[in-house]
């Protein structure tokens, strides 16, 4: 990537920096602004989730098919540049993103209007009281949630041609999502932006994908299955997270299940325990960091 | 879901900034790109060095104890960027004690890396022992900012010091395995071949570089640690050796297989400044 690129780096960088030039110094904080507005935030699991991963998506044929996926969403921080929190939604929301549509999260009125860039959420496991239903969440979900202490869990099957494995797993990993970005009206925004008397609506979007890829680091990470299938130890039709934490990478090809900079991740059980911390995003493809606490 | 949308955002952005960092480099940045926080984007000198991380005897995941005799690398250039490199997993790494550095970052960017800025570099390519000590490689060059990754690069066929024990490989590593009556003599050795990223380039994305606002000329030391690339190493199926000196460890062997995998773990290359 970089060895080809200092000659046309250069050239377009100049040429980039010579175009920013008349534009002005915009800080796109919006603070010459007046009045108040609205934000709400949503949830959407795309049709991935509610409907299936195709086998075109997959590098070796699988396809998947999700019949349940919980996931706590919550902690919504709405806060300006300095840190100033605006809006704040402290509890979280349990969603079945196989239920198709976008779902309401929570929404702030009368917040000063101005942009906020610092807006972070989270996945995260959490105790009952804190936890409102999304539609058509029963409360069984919620206990199996709680008990288990997951901030996410699927159920579904992966199959091609003839073979099919159902899995149920449950993960249990906070995971803070801060200083979150994504695309609106075709422009890349941090956070959100309150105008007045307006209302900015932005959808935590839940990648369902994310699951199997075969890569923590690679944007080039691809969609697989036959490792996840093979895991089946005891061949009764279902893939536990216990036999996939029984593959180590070591036995996998050297070309796939990639860990980059991931510390303990050496089996499969740990390495979709680490791609549960990624499915959250941001207005569609936009994204958070993750860390440790917000 | 849109991978495709979403890679192309991602080298979009990742292509962006590379752009805007190499010019950085050569050219002074306009007012709009100055922090208000730090000076950026004042050229500066970075002296390099390399040298073994951790010991050269430790223990790995599999509780075998692990001495090192000989760690021959084969390296190409170093690229700093302004990213800061994946979120760690978890706290039950066995890697951690062995590896400070791979934990010391708060966040990143979920589930794939993304440089950010380029803030410096060194070209030369070079060849050594980690463990002879520290080696001192060409003087890279860069620009002030907070440096927070790095690319490492191989390099085949090796120049310098080693090239021609190394052969054709780029890394050679001897040493021996103990594990309670058991004692390995060991050779592994990774080609170019064995070295490969998901784009089937001989370099390493997402390095730690430990957080740090550069402002100033300094030191780049860079740390290879061969203890990640053995943790996960069994040697129980490793040949004997007959005379106590090291045996070729075959390529299908699990402890290669590990030592391979090893390679291309990011937290096995770490970078640090100091002024």
């Amino acid at each position: 990537m970089s060895r080809s690129l200092p000659m046309l780096a250069s050239i377009l960088g100049l040429t980039a920096l010579s175009a920013l030039a008349p534009l002005g110094c915009d800080d796109g904080s919006g603070d010459d602004a007046s009045g108040v507005g609205a934000v709400e935030f949503t949830s959407w699991g795309e049709e991935y989730i509610e409907d299936k991963i195709p086998a075109e998506q997959f590098a070796d044929g699988y396809s998947v098919k999700y019949t349940k996926f919980l996931v706590m969403v919550g902690s919504v921080e709405v806060a300006d540049a300095d840190g100033a929190v605006a809006a704040k939604y402290g509890t979280y929301t349990l969603f079945n993103h196989t239920v198709a549509g976008v779902k309401p999260l929570t929404s702030f009125k009368d917040v000063p209007a101005k942009a906020y860039t610092k807006v972070s959420y989270e996945l995260a496991p959490t105790t009952a009281d804190k936890i409102t239903l999304g539609p058509s969440v029963t409360d069984a979900d919620r206990d199996l949630m709680v008990s288990g202490k997951f901030h996410l869990y699927v159920e579904g099957t992966i199959s091609k041609a003839a073979v099919s494995k159902s899995f149920k797993w449950g993960f249990g990993v906070p995971t803070p999502l801060i200083d979150c970005k994504g695309e609106k009206d075709g422009k890349e925004v941090d956070g959100v932006v309150v105008t007045n008397g307006g209302t900015d609506t932005v959808q935590l979007t839940i990648h369902g994908d994310h699951l199997f890829y075969d890569d923590l680091q690679s944007p080039d990470a691809k969609l697989r299955g036959d490792s996840i299938v093979s895991a089946d130890a005891d061949m009764n039709g279902e893939v536990t997270l216990a036999e996939l934490g029984m593959v180590s990478l070591v036995d996998l090809p050297a070309n796939q299940y990639g860990t980059g900079a991931a510390t303990a991740v050496n089996d499969l059980g740990a390495f979709v325990t680490f791609l549960s911390r990624t499915v959250g995003h941001y207005r569609g493809e936009g994204e958070c960091f993750i860390t440790e606490s917000k | 879901m849109h991978r495709k949308l979403r890679r192309a955002l991602t080298i979009g952005m990742s292509t962006l900034a590379l752009v805007v960092g190499h010019a950085a480099i050569g050219t002074a940045l306009g007012a709009c790109d100055v922090d208000p926080q730090t000076t950026t984007g004042k050229r500066i000198v970075l002296h390099t060095e390399a040298t073994l991380g951790g010991t050269a005897e430790f223990t790995n995941a599999f509780q075998w104890t692990i001495h090192i005799d000989k760690a021959l690398v084969s390296t190409g250039p170093f690229y700093y960027f302004s990213g800061a490199p994946i979120v760690t997993a978890d706290n039950r790494t066995p890697t951690r004690d062995l590896n400070p550095f791979a934990i010391k970052h708060a966040y990143a960017h979920p589930g794939h890396y993304v440089p950010g800025e380029t803030l410096g570099e060194m070209l030369e390519s070079s060849s050594f022992d980690l463990v002879a000590g520290v080696t001192p490689l060409a003087d890279g060059d860069g620009i002030t900012g907070v440096y927070r990754s790095t690319q490492f690069h191989w390099q085949a066929p090796p120049t310098g010091p080693a090239a021609a024990e190394l052969g054709a490989n780029v890394v050679l590593l001897e040493g021996t395995a103990k594990k309670d009556a058991l004692i390995k003599h060991f050779r592994l050795v990774g080609g170019m071949a064995d070295v490969l990223d998901p784009e089937a380039l001989p370099q390493v994305d997402g390095c730690t570089f430990t957080e740090f606002d550069v402002q100033s000329d300094g030191k780049v030391t860079a740390k290879i640690w061969p203890s990640i690339w053995l943790d996960q190493a069994e040697f129980d199926d490793v040949p004997d050796s007959p005379d106590g000196k090291p045996v070729d460890v075959p390529a299908d062997n699990r402890a290669a297989k590990a030592f391979v995998r090893g390679l291309k773990k990011g937290q096995a290359y770490t970078f640090e400044f100091t002024e």
